[in-house]
């Protein structure tokens, strides 16, 4: 009671000095070395300002402009520069995916006007019969026949999506294999048809097939016997296969029927190194 | 009017010159303008009051610059930097604010 009252008593107190450092950071004074140096002036009977007319501070306005010029200029270039990079990639990437798919397409006339030139061969060391079955066989000519849809893609992106819930380059290749196993004629993926030399491999976050990437989803058209192909899906190994990955990996797989499936022609179907092996002449010759 | 003279021609040094400055020192370069940035203020706003000194400014210059970034190299080495630049820019812009208010106040009278 004591000291509550002593409190109260206190005359000269000034009810705003709690506010002291809300005061100071609101309503700041003017900094205290100028004031203090313009009081020293005015009792030595100078003018309160020395004015802005001197060298050193022409000299400090120029160091001044120049840190803000330096620091404006350094601090703003990287992101337009990685910009224009990421851009110029972009377009590269572009113009290659263009260029590749005219490849395919002057392949493809390429190939028309090799298959009229052997047609139009007086006197053609083939019979047209050998020439198509061996086109079939390596996968130079579209096909059409019964066979089965099988379309695989990955889960929506959702918050309790784990890491390996994607197609993997692996999945294609077991399925393919099975597909193989059990009597499949002819497959494509994406309409990329599978030949003896094709290859599915995982490049970075992409599958790529006869070094083509391919986007979601991934759609192989197999033509061969449908109840066996349907049988293996659903029943055999592959299906079995595909049911781990439905259930572990919530991937998307459907799997239908159809029974006429256009398989088109293979891109890339000549050797680069293989030759063809001739038993008359002598093969080391080159060598000479 | 002279020192808006030297302002310029800074920075029209600068963008002529564009030295490259090196990597070690980025970060204490926005730090080292809003310092800069507040002695300026300080010194426009002491300028009006009638009270300004040539020497007081570059000291109050140099001595802003060289503790921003002192507390940021502080920061950099004790794995805080981020938070400190942070601090560093509060505390300099709220006296910029407070000085431009003092500025308005004597320019326009309210």
């Amino acid at each position: 009671m004591r000291f509550l009252s002593h409190r109260v008593v206190d005359p000269d107190r000034d009810p705003a000095e709690s506010m002291a450092l809300l005061n100071e950071v609101m309503d700041p004074p003017l900094d205290p070395g100028y004031s203090s140096w313009a009081d020293s002036r005015e009792e030595a009977g100078l003018p309160r300002s020395t004015g802005g007319r001197t060298w050193l501070l022409l000299i400090t306005a120029i160091l001044l402009g120049f840190l803000l010029a330096v620091a404006a200029q350094t601090l703003r270039t990287p992101d337009p520069a990685s910009a224009e990079a990421r851009r110029e990639l972009r377009e590269r990437i572009e113009a290659t995916e263009q260029l590749g798919d005219e490849r395919v397409e002057q392949i493809q006339t390429l190939r028309s006007e090799v298959v009229a030139l052997q047609n139009a061969d007086d006197e053609p060391q083939l019979d047209q019969g050998t020439v198509q079955r061996a086109a079939v066989n390596a996968g130079a000519s579209a096909l059409q026949g019964p066979g089965v849809i099988l379309t695989l893609n990955d889960p929506p992106l959702s918050s309790d999506s784990r890491d390996g819930e994607r197609v993997l380059a692996r999945d294609l290749q077991v399925i393919v294999n099975g597909l193989w196993a059990n009597g499949a004629e002819a497959i494509s993926i994406n309409d990329l048809r599978l030949t003896s030399t094709s290859t599915i491999r995982f490049a970075g976050q992409a599958i790529v097939v006869d070094l083509r990437g391919l986007a979601r989803p991934y759609e192989l058209k197999v033509i061969g016997p449908q109840d066996q192909l349907t049988a293996e899906l659903s029943d055999g190994d592959t299906g079995s296969y595909l049911t781990e990955l439905r259930s572990d990996f919530s991937i998307l797989v459907s799997v239908t029927p159809q029974d006429e499936v256009t398989v088109p022609a293979g891109a890339r179907l000549s050797t680069r190194f293989a030759e063809v092996h001739d038993d008359t002449t002598d093969s080391t010759k080159d060598d000479s | 009017m002279i020192p808006l003279l030297g302002l310029v021609v800074g920075v029209i040094a600068g963008l002529a010159l564009s030295p490259t400055v090196p990597l070690w020192l980025e970060p204490y370069l926005p730090i080292a303008v809003i310092a800069a940035l507040d002695a300026v203020f300080g010194g426009i706003r002491a300028a009006l009051d009638g009270a300004f000194n040539d020497k007081v400014f570059v000291v109050s210059v140099l001595s802003n610059v060289l503790v921003a970034a002192l507390i940021v190299l502080l920061g950099n080495q004790l794995g805080v930097g981020a938070q400190l630049s942070t601090g560093v820019v509060v505390v300099l812009g709220l006296r910029i604010f407070s000085n431009v208010a003092a500025i308005r106040r004597h320019l326009m009278g309210a």
